[in-house]
């Protein structure tokens, strides 16, 4: 019998700013129509987010969020059941994206957690640039979020240099919190689609994807593909291959600018 | 040391391109760190005398290598199934599955072989897999992974981090192969394999290549 896994889809939040809202809640739908687990998808404006509950009937509806109060109370408040909060945990992505330092990063999680068990929300930790953490701080990161009710882990790979053992072995450790996990892949290097089938062999239960391969996540229809014999998600093969096509051809364009804005220079992974 | 064999010039030698600039991408991708090309008998003779070039000839027969026994450019020759180690011959060829017992048991003395295929490795304990790989074979092993499953890239890294020294990759993973850019990329990243200048003729090569092939399409 097939393993069970699930796909969580992030291409309405990796592709969010290249598609009008309107096309947004339709292509919402039509991933609802498929059977993917769960739709990801940016903060936007409150209309947009009942509109695509609405058309979502099967699938979970997802926001998702940076670790910012002030981002996340206005998630609490939009009626989104889930929300995705991205906890920035490693030393390389605090100082760089966020501009702050590990102290911020501890205080402002208690924050967020002490939000969340406000108001009773469950939700899923994002762990960004997971491939990079230092264990210790990874640990204490997770150990803070106590008291809150999580739903899931999701390590996310954001630079595409993991190595199947590297992802292995962080799946590994991840699991021994306790908690439900998933991985998002980075397809910088052609790796995400390898690290993804690693990670859900090790005990991941979700998978992170996207139509089209776009924004560089894991390509959904090479996943399901490459997988369909050893997992069960659940999904319509061949209405996602169907979609993936539809939205390559619709998005052409767009997907070749995106890839090469998304391609980082050589001298900042070093 | 990781050595890298490229078979890019094979593959756009199969795409009948008009006015294939050989020793062009030949120098750049020398450039870019692959230590090997992997070149027909008809390249090599547009490209015989290559400053510093190291090649490795494919050949259709292995009495085909007599002829260029003297060129001291060619490294040695690959076959598809066939050896002959006093002509410097080496077999290529593609497994599946380590059960597959008759071909491994048929080349497993020989002193250098290529294995192809192992796709499936993704989806298998894929360090007993590789284990198994090294020990079925006394010689060395030159890694050619399919792309079958999305992975070749991420198998051939791998292969690397075990401590597989050849490997064998293509421009945009051309031929169903791993991707000699980023292989070349993430070895540099994690290995600290050649200089930065090396990522720069690299931006040249995909530059140069990626027009190449647009144009030709659209022709």
């Amino acid at each position: 019998m097939k393993a069970a896994r699930f796909i969580t889809d992030i291409t309405l939040l990796s592709f969010s700013k290249r598609i009008p809202p309107r096309e947004r809640v339709e292509w919402a739908g039509k991933l609802d129509a498929i059977g993917v687990h769960e739709i990801v998808m940016g903060l936007s404006s409150r209309r947009e987010l009942e509109a695509c509950g609405q058309v979502i009937r099967r699938a979970q509806q997802a926001v998702y969020v940076p670790m910012d109060p002030v981002q996340l109370a206005r998630a609490l408040r939009s009626g989104v059941r889930s929300i995705h909060v991205e906890i920035p945990i490693s030393y390389p992505m605090i100082y760089t994206v966020y501009r702050k330092n590990k102290d911020w990063a501890r205080k402002t999680m208690c924050e967020c957690r002490d939000m969340v068990a406000e108001s009773g929300a469950s939700p899923t930790l994002v762990l960004a640039d997971a491939s990079r953490a230092e264990p210790y701080f990874l640990e204490s990161l997770v150990q803070l979020s106590e008291g809150m009710h999580i739903e899931k882990l999701i390590a996310k790979d954001l630079m595409g240099i993991q190595t199947l053992s590297a992802c292995a072995e962080l799946i590994g450790t991840l699991l021994s919190f306790g908690y439900e996990l998933g991985y998002e892949g980075s397809d910088q290097f052609g790796l995400s689609v390898a690290n993804t089938i690693q990670a859900l062999r090790s005990g991941a239960a979700h998978a992170n994807c996207c139509l089209g391969n776009v924004g560089g996540g894991c390509d959904l229809r090479r996943l399901l593909q490459t997988t369909a014999r050893i997992f069960q998600y659940g999904i319509d093969r061949k209405g996602a291959e169907h979609l993936d096509r539809t939205f390559k051809q619709q998005y052409r364009g767009e997907r070749l600018r995106e890839r090469e804005n998304s391609r980082p220079a050589d001298c900042r992974l070093r | 040391m990781i050595r890298i064999i490229d078979r890019t010039l094979v593959i756009l030698e199969a795409f009948d391109l008009p006015e294939l600039p050989l020793r062009e991408i030949a120098e750049l991708l020398f450039a870019c760190g692959a230590n090997f090309l992997e070149v027909t008998p008809t390249a090599y003779r547009q490209m015989e005398g290559m400053q510093g070039a190291q090649f490795i000839l494919r050949i259709q027969n292995p009495e085909e290598a007599r002829a260029y026994a003297d060129c001291q450019d060619i490294k040695r020759f690959v076959c598809k199934s066939r050896a002959d180690t006093a002509l410097r011959v080496y077999p290529e060829i593609t497994i599946n599955d380590m059960r597959d017992f008759f071909t491994v048991e048929r080349f497993r003395r020989c002193d250098r072989v290529r294995v192809c295929g192992l796709a499936d490795c993704v989806l298998q304990p894929m360090n007993q897999a590789f284990q198994n790989l090294k020990s079925a074979f006394e010689g060395s092993i030159e890694f050619a992974a399919d792309n079958d499953c999305y992975s070749a890239t991420s198998l051939t890294l791998q292969w690397t981090m075990m401590g597989g020294m050849e490997v064998v990759t293509s421009f945009m993973g051309m031929g169903n192969m791993a991707a000699f850019e980023d292989v070349t990329r993430l070895l540099f990243y994690l290995k600290g394999r050649r200089s930065r200048s090396a990522l720069n003729a690299l931006r040249q090569l995909e530059v140069r290549l990626t027009s190449m092939l647009l144009a030709s399409e659209s022709a």
